[in-house]
């Protein structure tokens, strides 16, 4: 990050090569949209590189262009409803008739796993997204959902708990 | 045939699953210029904006030097004129204490005083 904060060019196609994927998906899976998601990744590493020189090396920059990225997509989301967006888990509810798992059914698995996912609070969908795909450690989840590492473990247990319900409503659950 | 994989393993291997986007060869393109598009700007040995900033910053401190000058010039005249009127009301207050040392005005007294002080 030193070499990009001083203009190093080869530097910073390193850091995108690296984490370009990663991020694309990740604002993927949350917007589920490609333009947007591929519009706001962009936005993420121009941020990067004009930024570089205020980034905290206490972070791992995997943990600060996820921050970055999640707050766009945050914005993109809020402006899609009107301004606001529920990130809180007051509507956690049991899944309707047409929930997820007949999606299951009548679609490929990767497209009902997507359902489930949008089908769940989006801080817990972050979460279990942050986790479980993009890799990062509770308390990097924390940092990138402007957390407490308490509340990012109960949002992961919740999360998880409530997609096993969704995907694999007759299993038993552990 | 009942899972038992626990619920963090359960959304592990649910999410590791799902494939991954690739992003657009487009976007990789877009990526990879934009320090060419926006180039970052290199740190100049003049630390300062334009001409007129220091021109500007030289004139604020000149008219601040002025106020503060001026100010300070009335303060000293009222200084002085102050410290005139602390020093008759000492030699009022010596005379005073002569008067009661000696029981009553004594010009020698004042004459030997003016002689020793320098």
């Amino acid at each position: 990050m030193k070499r990009i904060a001083s203009g190093d060019a080869r530097a910073f196609r390193e850091l995108s090569s690296s984490h370009l994927k990663a991020i694309v998906t990740y604002c993927f899976r949350l917007l589920g949209n490609h333009a947007e998601a591929e519009e706001i990744a962009q936005e993420v590493f121009l941020r990067a590189w004009q930024k570089a020189d205020v980034y905290q090396p206490t972070a791992r920059v995997s943990t600060w262009l996820h921050s970055i990225a999640h707050n766009l997509a945050i914005d993109t989301l809020r402006k899609r409803h009107g301004g606001t967006l529920e990130l809180d888990d007051e509507r956690d509810q049991a899944p309707t008739s047409n929930n997820p798992a007949q999606l299951l059914q009548r679609k490929a698995v990767a497209q009902g796993v997507q359902a489930a996912l949008d089908a769940l609070p989006p801080r817990q969908k972050m979460a279990l997204l942050l986790a479980h795909e993009q890799g990062l450690k509770n308390p990097e989840i924390a940092e990138v959902l402007g957390l407490g590492v308490e509340a990012v473990e109960s949002l992961l247990s919740r999360g998880r708990k409530r997609l096993r319900q969704v995907l694999a409503p007759t299993e038993e659950p552990s | 045939m009942s899972d038992h994989r626990t619920d963090a393993e359960f959304a592990g291997d649910t999410l590791r699953g799902l494939s991954p986007v690739e992003p657009s060869m487009g976007l990789v393109r877009r990526v990879a210029q934009l320090p060419i598009e926006h180039p970052r700007k290199a740190s100049s040995p003049w630390p300062f904006q334009s001409l007129w900033m220091p021109l500007l910053a030289g004139a604020f401190a000149a008219a601040l030097g002025v106020t503060t000058g001026l100010m300070t010039l009335e303060d000293d005249t009222q200084t002085t004129s102050g410290a005139a009127q602390e020093a008759t009301a000492s030699e009022e207050s010596v005379d005073d204490l002569l008067v009661l040392a000696w029981g009553g005005d004594s010009p020698e007294w004042d004459e030997q005083l003016s002689l020793e002080t320098p």
